[in-house]
């Protein structure tokens, strides 16, 4: 049912932001047919009939006003009627449709057919700042807290080493997770950016599935599987 | 208001019909997905069953062609106009009017005369803003263009080159990021320091521009308002500022300003705000220095606020949709709401505070989209659902009140919510019928390839065997005269004072024998041609001047004459070369040819009217035509037609002052010839078929351009566009000769021999689509053809505003139609609430008669989904609608079917068939047989022997099968992507064809001879293809002559009808034509480039919500063809690469734009 209303949720704007039990009552008022069901459903006939009612007393004096407020337009623009005229005095005019006969040719019209280079000069082939919005306006809140913070006092960066501590175990942790990993990785730029001090933070498995990757001999100890790698980078 | 608002958006600018609001969807989604698991169940046993049919199904012979290979071409280009600038585009000093049409930008010129067309450019996407703006230091404004698929560009006019320079380009578009609800939004300050886009909720994107007009990179903002309505720029701001109107999660609405910070990144506090305005506040108006602030323009008042001034005013409840600025300091705006009234909102100030506003009703127009000021009080209204306008703003009002005159009008057929193909004239030629345009403004329109001659008067005249006309004196501006050549006499026709045609004579003329050839000459003469001499005659005088007779036992065969030379053609193959004097005749020159001729031409195309140094000469035998030099007769060049059939006339023409010879064959073929005047050598040979019978050709001139009737069983005019050789059938069966006959009382009329009848008539314009309009005063929204009663049908709804309880009310109605005149000749009106949704002509078993079927759901406002509807059958008694039977069903009756002599039906989320059944009382009615569940709302039906095809509301085609001895209905096969459709259509037996709401279409194939049940199941998608269009409706059918030797009409096609007005047609090609043009297409991608440096493989790529892929199985039509507009240079370096002959390659794609 939930992925039911998600869905729902998704496709219509309408349902973005009705409470889920009613999509949900919604759903069971539609599927269900049993006694209570029908019960319900004279009930909320009941229901709907009072609300209609209202509704309608509603909309009678809201109609009773809108036509009061017509009639009294109506009057207005009858009383004004010579108004328009007061105001479209000096349209402004440049010159153009200044002849009496005015004829334009649909026929003449030519189509534009491209056949010259259309790529924009390189600089103005516009991309957009990839930053996430809350990193930079996290960076940004950060700068001014600097800012004020060394106004303040030095000593307070508290914050810092717990960012770099995540960002650090985040790194870590892909480097650990295995072969899923090492795809990532690969896509990022491959081995090749890896440091002599990361490699020797793999285990030898992980070593060895590095090596067969690039095709080479998995054979030796952990200082040569290094140092083959090395070569290979 | 609101409630209204919210319906209009949904049914008019989307146009998804049926006509109800999303909303009801919502409950029949869940119902249906309460079942899936038990339909699942007994699909499956359902597919067993199938399966043991199968073997029956599979020995049905597959039909030869696969429709596979689609070429997509568009006939009529979108027509709704949805934005609209004016500007200093094309140079500093030109004043241009810049239009949006979807896919097009249009590029006219502000001239004293009036509107002068420039370009029509198409766009590689759907054009989501348009702005012109300035950027600092230059003296010539530039075009700022996104589109819907996020991508923009900046265009440049570079007036030497005369073509667009793509200043910058780039996309614009998120990974991440919820695509706006309200439409994109794209403005640029007006200072010019940035250009801002509202592309997804809650982000905009700030495009910045430096001191040198250059942009930089894009950089997003998160904007805290989730609902935004409309964001503009302010004036006279020192840091670029916003106004945002938005709406809250309680739907109050709000204005907001914002500073952009473009050194932060950032978004900084604006200098005001104004909360709580009226609840329909959707438009935005900044208000240029010195006033400042903005106007907020409601359903019931409009605002003024620039932070310390505060100015409201109520107005008449109404919906403004567009606004254009008058006065360049913004005291005066034009206001169009959703009615078409246009207002004039003033702002009195005394230049620098704001007295107050005033708001003053001028005149009704076609309903808004865009309104542009021009010039001088004229006026250019966009429109969306009517025709655009080019108005006049009077400074006193009409007798009616109004201070509106409409200069012009441009048509616009969108949007086109459905439409027929009929053959009223049955001559084979399919003519569309639209339902177009909305509300008030609401519309049919025939639309019809070629051109229509309408009939003036006509006379019996047995064996006509030529005609020409003739003006009493050479200073006349009419033609007084009409010879009409019989096989044994000649006679002359003449305008009497009662404006009849009477019969006269010309005394020097011999009336006694068949006339060959006549002409008004250079001295206030006439000249007659017969077999035995050659007249001239005075012509005031009308006596004799002089004669030269052929040599006894010689009769003249052929001849031809100018204002000064006669050119004649005697048995033996001798060619006599005459010039006329004041009273002589001189035979200057005399050769004799070694065949014999058939065809002569002296029709001067050079600088002199009157004399011609060339000449054609058409020969028996060896089948050639020859160019002749004057006086000499000295031959300059031959050219060999090949094959057997004679030419049977030539002709020398000029076409947008480009010469041309025009050579065509006793079969129907048609050469033509590109003519060097001083050399008179021929070059661009071209070969064509007009039809099957002998062509005769004959100029004539229509709004100051020559054209070509080319006279036989297909008669065509032959002109020219774009120096491009075009032909248009004529709407008249078989001519067999033609002259142009400019009288007096019949001005721009041609005299038009037919079998046994002489008909004057006028002709329409000359051009390729002819349209005409029966305005409705109402919304049609479905349309279908009775062929025996002579008649349309149609469903409409009637709008109209309540003075006394101030309420939009509408009325349903079905209406009949009389298919000639176009008259309403019957009406039937629908209970209230009961809205039309499906209309067809059927008939059922053991009932001869032919009934118009209805389709009906009542839409009470209570209601989410329409529970009730009607089956409604009519039968047309003396020309009224007479209703025979009804039924009442449980749902909205979104399509009807005419199946096998009984009716199917698609009642919401269900298929239901029904018999006509007879009572004992004899009357009859409609009974259920059997249904089909499983759809979320069975939008659209087609079916074709006992399968039925369905278009479901978002999952996407099904097919399901009738079994007659069951009587049942049971699914085969279902593509499984989740497709909202629009519109589907069966190709054949095997490929179906689709358009959904992402505006793509789509093919998929039925795999009956798959091996598992699972395969078998499942619709294979061959095809993918993105339009840019949203389908309303595909019909089977044509709208060119449908001839029986010509190739292209070998190729089904299908026609289709799109929201902005374009019909277009889908052609299957055989697969060896389809791997040519794919080629083709390839090739001209390399060449042709997309303006603003937007792609085309990008462009066409299949992609919706859920995916984007390449376009396949699917060609651009419109590209191909354009390949018919290139430089000779161009099409030769497309030919090498292709290679083939340039020759080849035009004969080819013009083959394919005679599909259309």
């Amino acid at each position: 049912m939930s992925t039911i209303i998600e869905g729902l949720r998704g496709h219509l704007p309408f349902f973005a932001k009705a409470p889920k039990y009613e999509l949900i009552a919604l759903a069971f008022l539609t599927t269900t047919n049993t006694e209570t069901e029908r019960k319900g459903k004279e009930k909320r006939k009941e229901r709907k009939e009072e609300k209609r009612r209202e509704r309608e007393r509603i909309e009678g004096e809201r109609a009773s006003e809108r036509a009061k407020h017509c009639r009294a337009m109506e009057g207005e623009r009858l009383s004004k009627a010579v108004g328009a005229s007061h105001y479209l005095h000096d349209l402004p005019s440049r010159g153009y449709f200044s002849s009496s006969v005015s004829c334009s040719n649909p026929g003449g019209l030519r189509v534009y057919i491209c056949d010259h280079e259309t790529t924009p000069p390189e600089e103005q082939l516009i991309k957009t700042d990839t930053t996430n919005i809350l990193i930079r306006s996290l960076t940004l809140k950060k700068g001014i807290k600097e800012s004020k913070s060394k106004v303040i006092a030095e000593s307070s960066t508290g914050k810092r080493p717990a960012e770099q501590l995540t960002e650090e175990k985040a790194s870590s942790k892909r480097v650990n997770t295995g072969s899923g990993a090492a795809n990532n990785s690969r896509k990022d730029g491959g081995i090749s950016r890896l440091s002599d001090k990361d490699l020797q933070g793999f285990t030898v498995e992980r070593l060895k599935f590095l090596l067969k990757e690039k095709g080479l001999p998995l054979k030796g100890k952990k200082e040569e599987l290094i140092a083959r790698l090395k070569r290979h980078m | 208001m609101r409630e209204r608002e919210r319906d209009i958006d949904i049914d008019i600018d989307h146009f998804i019909l049926p006509p109800f609001s999303q909303f009801p969807f919502c409950l029949s989604i869940l119902y249906l997905q309460g079942h899936g698991f038990g339909d699942t169940v007994r699909g499956r046993r359902g597919l067993l069953l199938l399966a043991l049919f199968l073997s029956f199904f599979l020995v049905l012979p597959a039909e030869s062609a696969m429709s596979i290979w689609n070429y997509v071409v568009t006939a009529h280009k979108p027509t709704n106009v949805t934005h609209s600038c004016v500007g200093n585009f094309t140079s500093p000093h030109e004043l241009n009017l810049i239009i949006a049409k979807c896919t097009r930008v249009e590029i006219h010129l502000l001239t004293a005369q009036g509107l002068q067309p420039l370009l029509d450019v198409p766009i590689y996407g759907r054009i989501a803003t348009l702005e012109l703006f300035r950027p600092p230091g230059e003296s010539q404004d530039v075009l700022f263009i996104s589109t819907e698929r996020y991508k923009f560009c900046v265009l440049q006019w570079d007036a030497e080159a005369t073509e667009l320079v793509t200043r910058a380009m780039g996309d614009v578009s998120d990974r991440i990021g919820r695509p706006t609800d309200n439409g994109q939004i794209g403005i640029v300050d007006p200072d010019c320091r940035l250009i801002g886009l509202h592309l997804y909720d809650g982000l905009f994107k700030v495009i910045p521009i430096d001191g040198k007009g250059q942009l930089k990179e894009a950089f997003n903002i998160r904007l805290e308002e989730l609902q935004v309505l409309d964001i503009k720029f302010l004036y006279g701001c020192s840091k670029p500022t916003i106004a945002v109107l938005y709406q809250d999660n309680k739907d109050a609405r709000h204005v907001k300003t914002y500073e952009v910070q473009l050194k932060e990144k950032d978004f900084g506090e604006g200098p005001w705000l104004q909360n709580n305005l009226d609840n329909g506040a959707g438009l935005l108006i900044p208000v240029p220095l010195p006033l400042g602030g903005a106007i907020i323009i409601g359903e019931q008042t409009i605002v003024y606020y620039n932070g310390s001034a505060f100015k409201a005013i109520p107005i008449r409840p109404s919906i403004t949709k567009a606004y254009g600025k008058v006065d360049a300091d913004g005291s005066r705006y034009l206001l169009s709401d959703h009615s078409g009234m246009l207002h004039l909102l003033v702002i009195t100030h005394d230049k620098e505070r704001v007295l107050g506003l005033k708001v003053e009703p001028l005149g009704e127009t076609s309903a808004a989209s865009t309104l542009s000021y021009l010039d001088n009080g004229v006026v250019y209204v966009g429109s969306s659902y009517g025709d655009s306008q080019l108005i006049k703003l009077n400074s006193q009002p009409d007798p009616k009140g109004s201070y509106v005159e409409v200069l012009e009008s441009f048509v616009n057929l969108g949007p086109i919510v459905d439409l027929c193909v009929v053959d009223l004239e049955r001559q084979g030629q399919g003519q569309v019928v639209t339902c177009s345009g909305a509300f008030k403004d609401g519309s049919l329109r025939i639309v019809r390839n070629g051109i229509g001659i309408n009939e003036q008067a006509s006379a019996e005249l047995q064996g006509i065997k030529g005609m020409w006309s003739l003006r009493a004196t050479s200073m006349d501006a009419f033609d007084t005269f009409l010879v009409v050549s019989f096989i044994s006499e000649t006679r002359i026709l003449a305008m009497n004072t009662d404006d009849e045609l009477e019969e006269t004579e010309i005394a020097g003329f011999d009336s006694d024998a068949q006339t060959l050839f006549c002409h008004n000459a250079v001295h206030d003469q006439l000249v007659q041609i017969t077999a035995s001499a050659l007249k001239l005659v005075d012509a005031s005088s009308r006596r004799l001047l002089n004669e030269w007779r052929a040599p006894q036992g010689v009769s003249i065969n052929v001849a031809t004459a100018n204002a000064s030379q006669v050119l004649l053609a005697t048995g033996g193959g001798n060619l006599v070369y005459i010039e006329i004097g004041r009273e002589s005749l001189k035979e200057l020159k005399h050769i004799q040819l070694e065949y014999e001729i058939s065809c002569l031409d002296i029709n001067p195309v050079g600088d002199d009217p009157a004399h011609s140094h060339l000449a054609a000469v058409g020969m028996w035998t060896d089948i050639s035509v020859r160019i002749f030099s004057l006086p000499n007769l000295e031959m300059i060049t031959k050219e060999h037609l090949g094959g057997e059939i004679i030419p049977r006339s030539v002709l020398f023409c000029a076409f947008e002052g480009v010469p041309y010879l025009l050579c065509a064959l006793g079969d129907g073929h048609l050469f033509n010839f590109i003519v060097d005047i001083s050399s008179g050598q021929l070059s661009d040979r071209k070969k064509i078929s007009l039809g099957t019978q002998p062509i005769t050709l004959r100029t004539f001139r229509s709004k100051n351009a020559t054209h070509v009737f080319a006279a036989s069983d297909r008669p065509t005019v032959i002109y020219s566009s774009n120096r491009k050789l075009l032909y248009s059938n004529v709407n008249l069966k078989e001519v067999n000769h033609m002259c142009p006959f400019n009288s007096a009382s019949f001005p721009d009329s041609l005299a038009i021999g037919k079998e046994g009848q002489l008909t004057i008539g006028t002709i329409d314009d000359i051009q390729k689509l002819h349209i005409r309009t029966v305005p409705l005063g109402e919304h049609p929204r479905r349309i279908c053809h009775q062929e025996i009663s002579r008649t349309f049908a149609i469903c409409s709804a009637k709008y109209s505003y309540n003075l006394t309880s101030g309420e939009d009310t509408e009325t349903h109605f079905v209406r009949l139609i009389d298919d000639q005149t176009f008259e309403i000749v019957g009406s039937h009106q629908l209970d209230t609430y009961e809205n039309g949704c499906s209309i067809i002509t059927c008939s059922f078993t053991d009932d001869s008669n032919i009934y118009y079927c209805v389709g009906t759901a009542y839409a009470l406002p209570e209601e989410n989904e329409p529970s009730k509807g009607r089956i409604l059958v009519f039968a047309v008694e003396d020309g009224k609608l007479q209703l025979v039977a009804e039924k009442e069903t449980k749902g909205a009756v979104y399509n009807l079917n005419s199946f096998n002599g009984k009716l199917l039906a698609g009642i919401n989320q269900k298929i239901q068939l029904y018999k006509w059944t007879l009572r004992d009382d004899g009357t009859r009615e409609l009974q259920s047989e059997c249904g089909h569940h499983g759809h979320i709302l069975a939008l659209y039906v087609q079916s074709r022997g006992d399968f039925i095809v369905v278009g479901d509301l978002m999952k996407s085609i099904s097919l399901l099968i009738y079994k007659p001895e069951e009587g049942a209905i049971e699914e085969r096969a279902r593509d499984y992507n989740a497709n909202w459709m629009t519109a589907v259509e069966i190709l054949d037996d095997d490929i179906y064809l689709g358009a959904e709401n992402s505006f793509n279409l789509f093919t998929v194939r039925k795999n009956s001879d798959a091996a598992t049940d699972e395969e078998r199941g499942r619709l294979e998608v061959v095809g993918e293809y993105h339009l840019g269009e949203f389908v309303n409706r595909f019909r089977h059918g044509s709208l060119v002559m449908c001839l029986p030797d010509s190739e292209a009409s070998q190729i089904p096609t299908v026609i289709f009808g799109t929201v902005n007005g374009v019909i277009g047609v889908i052609a299957s090609l055989p697969h060896e034509q389809f791997v040519f043009l794919q080629k083709l297409q390839h090739n001209l991608v390399k060449v042709i480039k997309g303006v603003g440096g937007l792609s085309h493989e990008q462009w066409r790529s299949f992609s919706n919500e859920r995916k984007t892929v390449d376009a396949k199985n699917f060609l651009d039509g419109d590209l191909i063809e354009s390949f018919l507009d290139l430089n000779r240079n161009r099409m030769e370096e497309i030919a090498s690469s292709m290679e083939v002959s340039v020759e080849e390659l035009c004969k080819r794609v013009e083959e394919m734009t005679r599909l259309h």
